[in-house]
């Protein structure tokens, strides 16, 4: 029997604090391998939430987490470091470091205390720079980048991380069109090339709906619902997400599909 | 590889300012035990110093000069400049670890209220040696140390807010208890009013109480806390980037804050505890190296260490010369020179100490 690399969250429960609300509520879900998930859903739905659960950033108030059947909290943080690597939201670096030596420490998790850089380490870095383009400006400090440099930063040490799942919170908030397409598309690229899995919060459907394979859309802090992203992604599940209509515009040929929002519930364009 | 060739040379160059900075560091000791107010020639001390030293020692013949000369340079000025550089060393590096751990360019070794808790222990000894006769300097060193480690303890268990300890809250609550206790201390002083003098020199720190005692006890406390510090430089580094990056590259952010807090507040404790509040050093020192060094911790901890010892052995040479045979506080000599330097580098440095 083949061993399905997963990771899967089992009624999953979480809150910040004991006197607070619960922001995930009974969360179900299984991540494969080989695949693209986007996530998404309105504010406040719970998805930052939930990868900070994936990632053991946060501890589950009831229910679990488990990477490849494993519960991840007995799991070493070092080694979960080798499978899972992040790409938060704000990366609010207004460090002296540059951007070389940011993306270094993505290889933290596989050197010794006191090493320095290995051979290796160098090679896998400068790829993966290259992969988001900013080895151009690997020398300069990172407080001097705009915020869509630092994101392309941040994204290079999560993939020198060298792990099998990228997790990334919304990292093109901050991009141009250019360097969102190019994001994306060098996603597909792990995926296909390094076999790499990606989980990814996104707030643009049309990026979703172009390059996730799957799709889990939150709601109220649970999974309203989940699967291949034909299925997931209709007028009707965005409507009854988002609380907005939407028009369905398919390109015949390519059978693309685009998702434009159409104002008020119920009212015409 | 061009890449490669580059970060050599830079990796030889920060060798070279270590191996400076370490020389003017003994050069330092050197000079400053020549120096003093008890009226002794040049040539003397230099002798008195070369005497001890193990193998150049046999070179010298102490046999004409006064034995009274011996003691001034070896049991006064000697244990005073090594007390003067191990509070800089500790001071520096406790600065480093505090500005990476709180991602604040303005954390000092003062900042969690350490060393206003040492001096309500002081004042408190010292109000009571006024009422019980009480021994003077090792009740007084005794009281700060456990106030000063109490006063962390408190603010830590204020500032966590369940597992999750901020950083905000850390050095806002540690603003509070000094504020707090510095304003207790007043009230004391006020109350006593034969007592403020003493109090107010111990806070304003001062070297002239020395002895090898206390050289031994700064030594204990902070050479290992500080090779403890070193152990975990680079999860400093990747800690002083956000916390959250920190945990999902695989470090315990909560357990690393809470080792690094618990053996820098000891080695800020006994440095207060031993010689009063030096302030400044902790603050300047490191900008002053990471201009040299850069930021990784690594190369930036322990050549703060050496340049902290340099500049406080420094200044409090100038503090028991300037005005001898009377003495300045050192804590006025490092503030008189560091401020004005610190706001010198601001000037320099706007963009990456401030707004972008």
């Amino acid at each position: 029997m083949s061993e399905k690399r997963t990771i899967s969250t089992n009624q999953l429960y979480w809150k910040p604090e004991k006197q607070d609300p619960f922001i995930l509520e009974h969360v179900e879900s299984t991540f494969e391998k080989g695949y693209i998930y986007g996530i998404i859903g309105p504010n406040g739905s719970g998805k930052t939430s939930l990868i900070r659960n994936l990632l053991r950033l946060v501890e589950p108030s009831s229910g679990s987490v488990e990477l490849d059947g494993e519960n991840i909290q007995s799991i070493k943080r070092k080694h979960l470091a080798r499978k899972m690597a992040m790409v938060p939201q704000h990366t609010g670096m207004d460090s002296t470091f540059c951007a070389y030596d940011i993306v270094m420490m993505g290889r933290a998790p596989y050197q010794k205390r006191f090493a320095d850089a290995g051979v290796q380490d160098k090679e896998i870095v400068k790829e993966a720079m290259q992969i988001t383009d900013c080895y151009q400006f690997r020398e300069k400090e990172v407080s001097l980048l705009s915020g869509g440099e630092i994101q392309r930063v941040a994204t290079a040490r999560a993939i020198a991380q060298d792990t099998d799942w990228l997790i990334l919170d919304e990292p093109t908030a901050s991009l141009d069109v250019r360097h969102q397409v190019a994001l994306m598309e060098s996603l597909v690229g792990l995926k296909e090339n390094q076999n790499k899995s990606v989980i990814i919060i996104l707030h643009d459907i049309n990026i979703a709906s172009e390059y996730c394979d799957r799709i889990v859309m939150m709601k109220d802090g649970t999974i309203y619902s989940q699967g291949d992203t034909k299925e997931v992604l209709t007028c009707e599940n965005l409507e009854e997400t988002y609380g907005i209509a939407f028009h369905l515009i398919m390109e015949p040929d390519t059978g693309k599909r685009y998702f434009m929002p159409a104002g008020k519930r119920g009212g015409t364009l | 590889m061009k890449q490669d060739q580059k970060q050599n040379k830079k990796q030889i160059r920060k060798m070279h300012w270590f191996l400076l900075l370490t020389t003017i560091l003994i050069l330092s000791i050197f000079s400053s035990a020549l120096t003093g107010s008890a009226g002794l020639s040049i040539g003397d001390s230099f002798r008195m110093f070369v005497s001890e030293i193990p193998i150049l020692g046999k070179w010298v013949s102490i046999a004409e000069t006064q034995s009274v000369y011996h003691k001034i340079v070896w049991e006064i000025r000697m244990p005073r400049i090594m007390m003067a550089g191990l509070t800089g060393y500790g001071l520096s590096v406790v600065g480093v670890a505090f500005q990476g751990i709180f991602k604040n360019p303005l954390a000092d070794p003062h900042i969690l209220g350490t060393s206003s808790g040492a001096a309500l222990g002081a004042t408190l000894a010292i109000m009571a040696g006024s009422v019980f006769p009480m021994t003077g300097l090792g009740l007084i060193g005794a009281s700060a140390f456990l106030t000063s480690m109490l006063t962390v303890l408190l603010v830590y268990r204020i500032a966590c807010t369940g597992n999750r300890l901020s950083s905000v809250n850390m050095i806002l609550t540690g603003t509070a208890v000094s504020m707090m206790l510095s304003s207790f201390i007043s009230l004391m002083m006020s109350l006593n009013h034969d007592q403020i003098e003493k109090v107010y020199l111990w806070t304003l720190g001062s070297f002239s109480a020395a002895g090898w005692e206390k050289v031994i006890f700064l030594f204990i406390l902070i050479l290992p806390s500080s090779m403890g510090i070193l152990f975990f430089a680079k999860e400093l580094d990747a800690i002083s980037t956000g916390d959250e990056t920190a945990e999902s590259l695989g470090i315990d952010t909560v357990r690393v804050r809470k080792i690094i807090i618990l053996l820098a507040s000891l080695m800020v404790a006994a440095c207060v505890s031993v010689s009063g509040i030096i302030g400044f050093v902790g603050l300047v020192v490191p900008h002053v190296m990471r201009l040299i060094s850069g930021p990784k911790n690594k190369i930036l901890l322990p050549l703060s260490g050496v340049g902290g010892a340099v500049f406080v052995i420094f200044c409090d040479t100038l503090a028991r010369n300037l005005i001898a045979p009377s003495e300045l506080p050192v804590g006025v000599i490092t503030a008189l020179i560091g401020a004005p330097y610190f706001v010198i580098l601001l000037q320099r440095n706007k963009r990456k100490l401030g707004n972008g």
